[in-house]
């Protein structure tokens, strides 16, 4: 049994890639910047956001054959990326948000800790929403592609974290 | 303190520098993403694993301490019979203080 996996593995290893196979593999060689960055700012951890992607990277390596249309591969990949971001397990996030210390990069340190701090507070919806919008600059229309949502949830939504956000902000500087 | 707005726009600029320190996974083998993932899976794994092989290790050193040992064992049913012989019973033998008949008895026992 075991003699036929790594038969099988070998197979796989030297077979000739087909042609959505090697445009994937570029594709994905782009995507994966990108993808980390996006992931870690809805994640808030660099250990969450590498799961993410990891994740996000074998479901495209699976799903890459269903996709009818090669340009709209990016926003495909970049909601798989979301999801997986937002699967993530909320307790560790919190965790590293609230642990960050070291891991703030650059810039005034102690401000990115607070803002580290007050998205820990957030839920995860919350955390994905503002990521896309603000980190990412979205529109409402992309962000409801991306979340499959209604662009008026996610106007009120994006209201509500925002207000959260403000309101968890001006408590920790009390 | 900035207003909260331009704090979080700071912060996701500033993730638009960060990389993963282990490295970016390689899309060019989907073999080489599963070892990835089993791998972070067994170091995540590990931890737990091994205090969990720890806490029985003390545990089995405990659990032994309290039990009889093979030659102890062996002996019981002997040392019975000799206190039912000697008209002693076990607890009498076990307490603090024997009796002088029984100790008496219980060290001819060996002659």
């Amino acid at each position: 049994m075991v003699r036929f996996r790594l038969l099988k593995v070998g197979a796989h290893l030297g077979a000739e890639k087909s042609a959505p196979e090697r445009e994937l593999e570029a594709l994905a060689t782009e995507w994966r910047v990108w993808g980390y960055r996006l992931a870690l700012k809805i994640t808030g951890c660099p250990e969450a956001a590498e799961d993410a992607l990891q994740e996000a990277l074998l479901r495209a390596l699976a799903g890459y054959g269903r996709l009818r249309s090669s340009a709209a591969s990016a926003s495909w990949f970049r909601q798989i990326v979301v999801r997986c971001a937002l699967a993530q397990v909320p307790d560790r996030t919190r965790t590293a948000l609230a642990n960050a210390s070291e891991k703030a990069a650059g810039g005034d340190l102690e401000q990115d800790l607070a803002v580290r701090r007050t998205l820990a507070k957030l839920r995860p919806e919350q955390r994905g929403i503002l990521a896309l919008a603000i980190g990412e600059g979205m529109t409402y229309e992309e962000i409801a592609c991306c979340l499959d949502i209604p662009e008026g949830t996610v106007a009120s939504r994006l209201h509500a974290a925002k207000q959260a956000f403000r309101a968890i902000w001006e408590e920790g500087a009390k | 303190m900035k207003d909260p707005m331009d704090a979080l726009q700071g912060f996701y600029e500033s993730c638009n520098e960060a990389l993963p320190k282990g490295g970016l996974p390689d899309p060019r083998s989907l073999l080489g993403l599963r070892l990835r993932a089993v791998r972070r899976v067994a170091i995540q794994g590990l931890g737990p694993l091994a205090i969990g092989a720890g806490f029985a290790l003390i545990l089995l050193t405990l659990g032994s301490r309290f039990e009889p040992s093979r030659s102890e064992r062996m002996l019981e049913p002997i040392l019975k019979k000799r206190l039912k012989d000697a008209g002693v019973s076990l607890q009498e033998f076990q307490g603090s203080s024997p009796s002088p008949k029984s100790s008496l008895e219980v060290s001819s026992w060996g002659a």
